[in-house]
């Protein structure tokens, strides 16, 4: 009797811990995600800036104008690109597919714009090809470069989301088509881009709001053109113009979000594979000798400009002074090595602890939403997944101008006599927003796996006596490592590549490798940035390996066991 | 259109799946390839539909040789396990593709569309889209976008295995009476011997890749060629009777109190009009069938003694 007394109270007491944790955490993230977003609208409209408000509007649409005359291009053309590359490197058999894969993915492990020293090496002012090679001192800097880089990074963003659909894809609708009759290049036009479509349009939406958040490559290479974005920077590192700077971030949100609605619609759009379907094999059985080659052709072109681009990274490293010594020195990462390793031992910091807070929230997040169905549960994954659609630096500018007061914000209402700077003078203000930033990794992971997880597991667990703690502790979480291990690795990667959300937060104590390599890109101190790149690349690839000797630790045992002997 | 294989032998990455294997289908047979999964049924449905590549034999459509067309060029139509409509496409959209692609007439195609919708009974469902569909419509959509090509080969792979035990009984009757009604040359995919029986005009065994015998549904039940054959086309009883091994089903063997060998129940099945019971005697284990109506005069219960007769000498295996 006591003791089932007792019992009752303890699932009261943690009936009422859950509730509360769950409203801490509904306040937490509508503090650390759409706040900052509204801020930065509120302060644009509130605060008088140097110049009139009709100016900073038409700057904004202006730069607007300029900035959707590259998305757009951008989107298509990259959407074009991950789609066959997509096709190829799965549908296709040939030498060196496994190879190509691996190179597929390889750009994921550089910050968006070190693609750029590249670029700056062949075609900058004492670039190889204009300058070595045409003769010229000009550089063609400006739109065609930031097109083309953004092409090139942006497609293997593409290729991630859509090949995975490739890959899951079933080809019994092709059977079908192909018994009755139709030609190959009637079936991929009438079953297999209409069944692709969710991914292809979830792809290009991702480009599209890569492409718009993109600071780095207008300013390195765009010379006189430079988009919305980078536009934004300018504003706040060089005129110091806080209202310019909240009114054109206002401005660029729209297209953003427009396209975070459309992206959860085509989310939302019936997708044609399940599990309970034969699965035969992906490979075409038989295709136009010319359309194979034609198809590998592309591949490799493509996979030979990555290489191209790494190959200089590295070349660029190793030689003295680009356009005008090119004499082999180890000198620049030595350099590197001297100018104190503080600023990657912050990044790996920074990424290792926002990969396993930020997936381990999500990851619980998700639980909370597929479990309840009240319309606070919707809202909550809603607001989650926002931050998503907002560009880097936008984000960065929220945070700015909600933390510069006291209070976690809260203080610009009540006590602007107080101190300015609370949150914003420490280094966990980085953290915090990489950790909100992306939340939408685990949860959106975690949802995706429990959708597929029978539901008669958990019930299983209760109905052998286990309470509702025992039960998430022993069964759930457990059943959600495999989402954990995907979100960290993308979260670690992001992390130690993101520069626009923390540009404006970061201190000189807290310096992050890849800001470091920025600021010395626009310096133009090539050697030393194409080492220091090479450097965090080799370094998260390392990292990389390691976790995934962590996850597989037996798997990699037996093997070296066997290697053994 | 008969239909000739000579000599087919596959394997998936050095995994035999079919060896040497040889069959003629006449024109308008509809034949029933039977076996557990993995005995190699499927592979040769898909190499007949020209979907697996031919890797050893030679295939033979009327008097062509058609070992190695491609699937778009053999006049044959498939119905799926998962039935594979296009998702995105309505019910006349589905039924209409083939027809697109093989460049009707638009005027011809709605008319057609239309009379084999009518056939199968889901005219009124034509604007739907296929997920709105109950798996016994999906199912006739798959059937109708098959027979509307009037292909020379109908090829179906387990068709009705996603369907509930009634509809599958009453689909297997509207298949067997639509292709007979058509004449179309069919093959037709199965594990559930039941099925095959009540569906075909013979039966292909198979087992591990070979053909372990063909024939009418009466011949492979009753005069099974092995043990496999015996034991996969329904209950088998194997008694010894001077010193050879015959095969008695359990309809041959009667409950009688006047039979000549005596037993005891084991254990009682109740199938409805019908009861299996299981009885221990000196040829072992038998299971016998009788009518439930026939407990009313003799009740039985685990542990009964019985007297039991065969009927007949049985089969020789």
């Amino acid at each position: 009797m006591g003791q089932t007394r007792r019992k009752q109270i303890n699932t009261k007491k943690s009936a009422v811990m859950s509730t509360f944790l769950y409203h801490l955490w509904m306040i937490a993230t509508l503090y650390g995600t759409l706040l900052p977003i509204i801020a930065v609208v509120v302060y644009g409209i509130g605060h008088e800036g140097n110049r009139s408000f009709t100016y900073y509007m038409l700057h904004a649409l202006t730069y607007l104008g300029k900035s959707l005359m590259l998305s757009v291009p951008v989107t298509v053309i990259a959407t074009v690109f991950a789609t066959v590359l997509s096709i190829t490197l799965w549908r296709i058999d040939f030498m060196g597919r496994g190879f190509s894969r691996g190179m597929a993915l390889a750009p994921l492990l550089n910050p968006p714009f070190v693609g750029s020293i590249s670029f700056i090496m062949l075609f900058g002012k004492r670039g190889l090809i204009t300058h070595e090679l045409l003769g010229l001192t000009v550089s063609p800097f400006g739109y065609w470069g930031v097109l083309v880089m953004q092409v090139i990074g942006l497609t293997t963003l593409g290729y991630l989301f859509i090949s995975s659909g490739v890959r899951n894809m079933q080809t019994i609708y092709e059977e079908a088509a192909r018994t009755s009759g139709a030609s190959e290049w009637r079936i991929f036009r009438t079953v297999t881009l209409p069944i692709l479509k969710p991914e292809i349009l979830g792809g290009a939406l991702l480009i599209f709001l890569a492409s718009m958040a993109d600071f780095g490559t207008p300013l390195i290479i765009g010379g006189p053109f430079q988009t919305l974005s980078s536009d934004l920077y300018i504003q706040i590192t060089g005129l110091y113009d806080m209202t310019g700077a909240a009114i054109s971030g206002a401005v660029l949100l729209m297209p953003c979000l427009i396209a975070f609605i459309a992206q959860r619609k085509v989310i939302k759009m019936r997708k044609y594979y399940g599990k309970d379907l034969q699965k035969y094999t992906l490979v075409y059985p038989s295709l136009h000798p010319l359309v194979r080659y034609g198809l590998i052709g592309c591949c490799f072109l493509f996979q030979g400009v990555i290489l191209l681009k790494y190959g200089f990274i590295i070349i660029g490293a190793f030689t003295k002074n680009w356009g005008h010594d090119y004499t082999l020195t180890l000198e620049h990462f030595i350099a590197v090595s001297h100018r104190e390793w503080t600023p990657f031992m912050n990044s790996m910091k920074l990424a290792v602890g926002v990969g396993s807070i930020s997936s381990l929230l999500g990851i619980l997040t998700a639980y909370v939403v597929h479990h309840g169905k009240t319309k606070s549960v919707r809202a909550l994954e809603m607001v989650g997944t926002l931050p998503a659609a907002v560009p880097g630096i936008l984000f960065g500018i929220g945070y700015l101008v909600t933390f510069k007061y006291p209070l976690f914000g809260a203080g610009q209402l009540y006590w602007s006599g107080g101190p300015r700077i609370v949150l914003l003078g420490t280094g966990l203000i980085i953290y915090i927003i990489c950790i909100f930033r992306y939340l939408n990794v685990g949860l959106r992971a975690g949802l995706n796996l429990l959708e597929h997880q029978d539901p008669n597991i958990e019930r299983a667990a209760y109905t052998l006596g286990a309470g509702r703690l025992r039960t998430l502790w022993t069964v759930s979480i457990p059943l959600l490592q495999p989402a954990f291990r995907i979100a960290f690795v993308k979260n670690f990667t992001s992390t130690m590549t993101t520069l626009g959300a923390i540009i404006f937060l970061l201190l000189p104590s807290n310096k992050v490798a890849v800001q470091q390599i920025f600021q010395i890109i626009t310096s133009s101190e090539i050697g030393i940035a194409a080492a220091m790149s090479l450097s965090l690349s080799s370094l998260m690839g390392l990292m990389l390996l390691m976790f995934y000797g962590l996850i597989r630790h037996k798997k990699v045992y037996v093997t070296i066991r066997r290697l053994k002997g | 259109m008969n239909i000739r294989c000579k000599g087919i032998n596959f394997s998936y990455d050095g995994v035999s799946a079919l060896r040497d294997l040889n069959l003629q289908i006449q024109s308008g047979e509809l034949i029933a390839l039977l076996g557990p999964s993995g005995c190699g049924k499927t592979t040769l449905l898909r190499i007949m539909a020209g979907l697996l590549p031919m890797q050893q034999g030679q295939l033979f459509y009327g008097e062509r040789e058609i070992t190695n067309w491609t699937p778009q060029k053999r006049n044959t139509a498939m119905v799926f396990q998962s039935y594979a409509l296009f998702p995105h496409l309505s019910v006349a959209e589905n039924v209409a593709y083939g027809l697109k692609a093989k460049g009707h007439k638009k005027a011809d195609i709605h008319s057609l569309v239309k009379s084999t919708l009518q056939k199968v009974q889901l005219i009124d469902l034509d604007n739907r889209m296929v997920q709105e569909l109950s798996g016994g419509q999906q199912q006739r959509v798959a059937l109708a976008r098959a027979l509307v090509l009037k292909p020379d080969v109908l090829l179906f792979d387990e068709p009705l295995s996603n369907l509930d035990e009634k509809l599958r009984i009453n689909m297997r009757r509207e298949i067997r009476l639509l292709q007979k009604e058509s004449g179309i040359s069919s093959v037709y995919v199965t594990h559930d011997q039941e099925e095959a029986m009540a569906i075909a005009d013979r039966i292909v065994v198979m087992n591990e890749g070979r053909i372990q015998q063909i024939g009418t549904p009466r011949e492979v039940y009753h005069q099974p060629k092995n043990e496999f054959v015996a034991e996969f086309m329904g209950v088998s009883n194997m008694i010894e009777v001077r010193g050879e091994k015959r095969l008695f089903r359990p309809e041959q063997i009667v409950l009688s109190s006047s039979g000549k060998h005596e037993g005891i129940v084991q254990w009682i099945e109740h199938l409805g009009g019908l009861e299996q019971v299981c009885v221990t005697t000196q040829y072992g284990d038998l299971i016998v069938q009788r009518f439930s109506r026939e407990s009313l005069s003799c009740e039985l219960d685990i542990g009964y003694p019985v007297r039991i007769d065969l009927l007949g000498d049985g089969q020789k295996i």
